[in-house]
C-alpha cells in the first residue's frame, strides 16, 4: 500500500508539473495522463477500488480522448501554432507567490486533523456499498447529476450544431 | 433500502420544470412558430409556481435530506420564477431576430432555474455544489450562443474559465470542511462547530476556500473579473437573467452555507464580508462612471448593487437578512426591467452604446420614462423600491453598531446617481439621429409594464411584503 | 497504511499546482487542464478523508464521482466552445481574445 503511495504520489506530481511547463500542449496532455493514473494508484492505496476504476474509464479513458482530439485538431493547421507557455511578464511570480502561500497555508493543516489517526476496517471502496449509496441517500443529487450531463450535452449540440438559418430547403444536406 | 422522504409533492415545483425543459426541446422539433415554446416556458413557469403551494409554510427534510422545503426556499423560488418568467418575455423578439436555436435557448433557460432551485433548497454541500454546476453549464451555452458574435463565444470562455476554476476552490473548501466535520450536511457541521470543531484551523481555511468560491459567483469585488465581460458579451436578456437570478441564487447560497452551516465561525467571516461588501460597492460605482457601454455600466453597477446586498451578510443578524432579501427582490424586478428597455434599444436597431438611448423621450415616451423609474429605484430615491431596499439594509447595519457600513453606503448611493443620471440626460436632453417612434412588440411592453408596476408597488406599501420578507428571514 | 496528513499535504501541493498553471497559464486549453488538476486534488482530498471518518459517514467517495462526472461534463462544454472559437480564428491564445477587456 505504502508502494502504491509512493508510486502514485511521484507520479501525480510528475504529471501535474509537465501540465504546467511543459512546451508543447500534446506533451501537457501526456502529462495529465500521468497525474490521472497517479491518481488511480492513489485511489487503490486508499482502498478506494471502485474510485480507481471509475478514475481510469472517465478520465483517462473520456477525457483524455476530448483533449487530445482537440490538442490535435488545434495543431493541425499548417503550422503549430505557438501554444507553449507566454513569456511570463511578471504574472508569473505572483502566481507563483499565490501558489507558494497557499501551499504553506495548507501544508501544516494535513498535519493537525484530531482524532483521524486510524482508518476504519471493512468494505471501503466496494461496488455494492456504492451502489446502495448512490440510489437510496444520494438518489436526488444522482438526478440532478443527470440533469447536468443532460444540459452539457445539449449546450454542445447549440455551440457546434448547425446554425439554424441553413435550415430552409436544406434538408438533404444537412449534418456536419 | 428505501429512501427516506421520497416525497413528490414537495418537489413537484422542480419536476415541473424540468418536464417543461424536456418538452420544449421536443416542441421545438415540432413547430415552425417558435413564439409557442416562449407560452409552453411561460405555462411551465406559471404551474411551477402553482407548485409551490402546498410547500408553504411547511418545513421540511425530503428526499433524504438533500432537499429543504422552507419558507426561504419558497421566497426563492418566487424570485427565481419570476426572473425566469421575465427572461421569456423578453428574449421572445430577441431570439427571432438573432435566429438563436429557439428550443434549446428556453430550454436552457428553464434548467438553468432549476439548477436555482436546487442551490437555494438545499442544507446539503453536494446538492449545493450541483445546483451551481447545473446553473454553470447551462450559462455557458447560453453566454455563447451568438457565434456570429465574436465577443459572444468569448464571453463565454472566459466565464467557463473563472467560474469551474472558482468551483474547484469551492469544491476544496467543501473537502476541508467535510473532513473536519464528518458532514456534508449543514446541519450537522453547524453542530460539530458548536461542540468544538471550531477552532480547528483547517477549518477556518476551508471556510475561507467556500467563501471565495461563492464570492465569484456573486461576482463581489476581488472576484469580479469575469462579470463586466460576460455580461457585456452575452445575449442581453441572458445578462439579465444571469445578473439577476444567477446572482440571488449565489447568494441564496451564501445565506444557506453560512449562517445555517458556519455560524460558528461568524466572528470571523462577518468582518470579511463587510470588507468585501466595502471594496465591492466602491469598486462597482467607481468604475462605472467611465463606461460608455449600456451593459458594461449595468454590469459595473451589478457589482456594486452585489456589494450593498453584501452588507445583509456583514451584520449577520436577522434584520440584515430579511433587508438582503428585500433588496434581492427589487433588484430583480428594476434590474430586468432596465435590460427590457435595453432589448428594446438594441432592438430597434440602434446599438448598446449609451448614446444610443438619445431622444428616447420622443421615440418612445414610456420606455424612457420606464427606464428613469428603474435608474431612480437603482440610485434609491424615494418613493421607489429601492430606496426602502436601501433604508432597509441601513438600518440593520445601524442596528447591528456597524454604523461605519451604512456612511460607506449613502456615499456610495450619491457617486452612483451620475452614471445613472448621464444615461437619463442622453435620453431627455439630445436629440436623437432619427426621429421616428420606436415600435414595441407586445412581450417587452408586457415586460416593462409588469416589472414597473412591482418596482412602484414596492415603493409604495413595502410593509407588508417586508414583514413576510421578516417571516422567512426568521425561520432560516 | 499511509497516514492522512500525507495525503492532505500531497493534495494541498497538486491544489497549488494546478492554481499555479490557472494563473499563468494563457492558452485557453492548458488552462482547462490545469483546472483538472485542481479538481483531482479536491477528489484526493475526499477520498482521504473520507477514509479516516467513521463508515457511518459515507459521501466523500461519492461526492469524489459527482465531481468527476460534472467535470466530464464542463469539459465537454469547453471544448465545443473552444472548437467554435478555433473556427472564427486559428487560435486560442486567451491574450489575443481581446474584445472584451480582460
Amino acid at each position: 500500500m505504502v508502494l502504491f503511495f509512493l508510486l502514485g504520489s511521484l507520479m501525480a506530481v510528475a504529471g501535474a508539473s509537465g501540465v504546467v511547463v511543459a512546451r508543447k500542449p500534446v506533451h501537457g496532455v501526456i502529462g495529465m495522463i500521468l497525474n490521472f493514473l497517479g491518481l488511480a494508484l492513489l485511489y487503490v492505496s486508499l482502498q478506494a477500488e471502485f474510485l480507481a476504476v471509475v478514475q481510469i474509464i472517465v478520465y483517462a479513458g473520456a477525457v483524455m480522448v476530448l483533449f487530445l482530439f482537440v490538442v490535435a485538431l488545434l495543431t493541425a493547421h499548417a503550422k503549430p501554432p505557438a501554444m507553449g507557455p507566454s513569456p511570463l511578464r511578471g504574472q508569473g511570480w505572483r502566481a507563483g507567490l499565490v501558489a507558494v502561500l497557499l501551499l504553506t497555508a495548507l501544508l501544516p493543516v494535513g498535519v493537525v486533523v484530531p482524532g483521524r489517526a486510524e482508518p476504519w476496517e471493512g468494505d471501503f471502496g466496494g461496488v455494492v456499498r456504492f451502489g446502495q449509496e448512490l440510489l437510496t441517500t444520494h438518489l436526488l443529487a444522482f438526478e440532478a447529476l443527470a440533469l447536468v450531463l443532460m444540459v452539457a450535452v445539449i449546450g454542445v449540440v447549440i455551440l457546434v450544431g448547425r446554425p439554424p438559418q441553413r435550415r430552409r430547403g436544406a434538408r438533404g444536406e444537412g449534418g456536419s | 433500502m428505501a429512501v427516506t422522504g421520497m416525497n413528490f409533492t414537495l418537489l413537484l415545483p422542480e419536476l415541473i420544470l424540468v418536464a417543461t425543459g424536456i418538452l420544449l426541446v421536443l416542441l421545438d422539433l415540432f413547430t415552425e412558430q417558435k413564439r409557442v415554446l416562449v407560452y409552453a416556458g411561460l405555462a411551465g413557469v406559471l404551474a411551477s409556481l402553482l407548485a409551490l403551494i402546498p410547500g408553504f409554510g411547511t418545513t421540511a427534510s425530503i428526499w433524504a435530506d438533500m432537499i429543504q422545503v422552507d419558507s426561504l426556499a419558497g421566497f426563492f423560488k418566487i424570485v427565481f420564477l419570476a426572473v425566469t418568467a421575465l427572461a421569456l418575455l423578453v428574449s421572445l423578439e430577441y431570439v427571432e431576430r438573432r435566429q438563436i436555436q429557439a428550443g434549446e435557448f428556453y430550454a436552457l433557460l428553464i434548467f438553468a432555474t432549476v439548477g436555482m432551485f436546487l442551490m437555494a433548497s438545499s442544507l446539503n454541500l453536494l446538492v449545493i455544489y450541483l445546483g451551481l454546476e447545473l446553473v454553470a453549464i447551462a450559462s455557458y451555452a447560453l453566454v455563447g450562443l451568438l457565434k456570429q458574435d465574436g465577443r459572444s463565444v468569448e464571453a463565454s470562455i472566459k466565464y467557463l474559465l473563472v467560474s469551474s476554476a472558482t468551483s474547484a476552490v469551492f469544491l476544496f473548501g467543501i473537502s476541508l470542511v467535510y473532513g473536519t466535520t464528518g458532514s456534508l450536511a449543514l446541519p450537522q457541521i453547524a453542530q460539530a462547530l458548536a461542540a468544538g470543531a471550531a477552532s480547528q484551523p483547517v477549518l477556518f481555511a476551508g471556510m475561507l476556500f467556500l467563501l471565495a468560491g461563492l464570492a465569484f459567483k456573486v461576482a463581489a469585488f476581488p472576484f469580479h473579473m469575469w462579470a463586466p465581460d460576460t455580461y457585456e458579451g452575452s445575449p442581453t436578456p441572458i445578462s439579465a437573467f444571469l445578473i439577476t437570478g444567477a446572482e440571488a441564487a449565489g447568494f441564496a447560497a451564501l445565506l444557506r452555507v453560512f449562517l445555517v452551516g458556519l455560524p460558528g465561525l461568524a466572528d470571523a467571516w462577518t468582518t470579511i464580508f463587510a470588507a468585501l461588501s466595502v471594496l465591492t460597492m466602491t469598486y462597482g460605482n467607481v468604475t462605472a462612471i467611465s463606461q460608455t457601454k449600456i451593459k458594461r455600466l449595468m454590469a459595473y453597477s451589478a457589482i456594486a448593487q452585489a456589494g450593498y446586498v453584501l452588507v445583509g451578510l456583514a451584520v449577520a443578524t436577522g434584520q440584515g437578512t430579511a433587508a438582503m432579501l428585500y433588496y434581492l427582490l427589487v433588484y430583480a424586478f428594476m434590474t430586468v426591467g432596465a435590460f427590457a428597455v435595453i432589448i428594446l434599444v438594441a432592438n430597434s436597431g440602434a446599438g448598446e452604446e449609451i448614446s444610443d438611448f438619445r431622444g428616447l423621450s420622443q421615440r418612445s415616451p414610456f420606455f424612457a420614462w420606464a427606464l428613469v423609474i428603474y435608474f431612480l429605484s437603482l440610485i434609491g430615491i424615494p418613493p421607489t423600491a429601492g430606496f426602502f431596499g436601501k433604508l432597509n439594509l441601513f438600518s440593520a447595519a445601524i442596528a447591528a453598531d456597524m454604523t461605519w457600513l451604512a456612511v460607506v453606503m449613502v456615499i456610495n448611493s450619491v457617486i452612483s446617481a451620475p452614471y445613472y443620471f448621464k444615461v437619463i440626460r442622453t435620453m431627455f436632453l439630445e436629440e436623437a439621429a432619427e426621429a421616428e417612434p420606436v415600435r414595441a412588440p407586445a412581450s417587452l411592453t408586457w415586460a416593462t409594464a409588469i416589472t414597473l408596476v412591482v418596482t412602484i408597488l414596492l415603493g409604495l406599501v413595502p410593509d407588508q411584503v417586508y414583514s413576510w420578507v421578516r417571516l422567512v428571514a426568521g425561520a432560516l | 497504511m499511509v497516514p492522512l496528513p500525507y495525503v492532505l499535504g500531497l493534495a494541498a501541493l497538486l491544489f497549488s499546482l494546478g492554481l499555479y498553471g490557472v494563473l499563468t497559464q494563457r492558452n485557453a486549453v492548458r488552462i482547462l487542464m490545469a483546472i483538472e488538476l485542481m479538481l483531482n486534488s479536491v477528489n484526493l482530498n475526499l477520498v482521504g478523508f473520507a477514509r479516516y471518518l467513521e463508515p457511518d459517514r459515507p459521501g466523500g467517495q461519492l461526492f469524489a464521482i459527482f465531481v468527476m462526472t460534472v467535470a466530464a461534463a464542463e469539459v465537454a462544454v469547453a471544448l465545443a466552445i473552444i472548437l467554435v472559437i478555433a473556427h472564427r480564428r486559428d487560435d486560442v491564445d486567451i491574450d489575443k481574445i481581446n474584445l472584451l477587456k480582460w
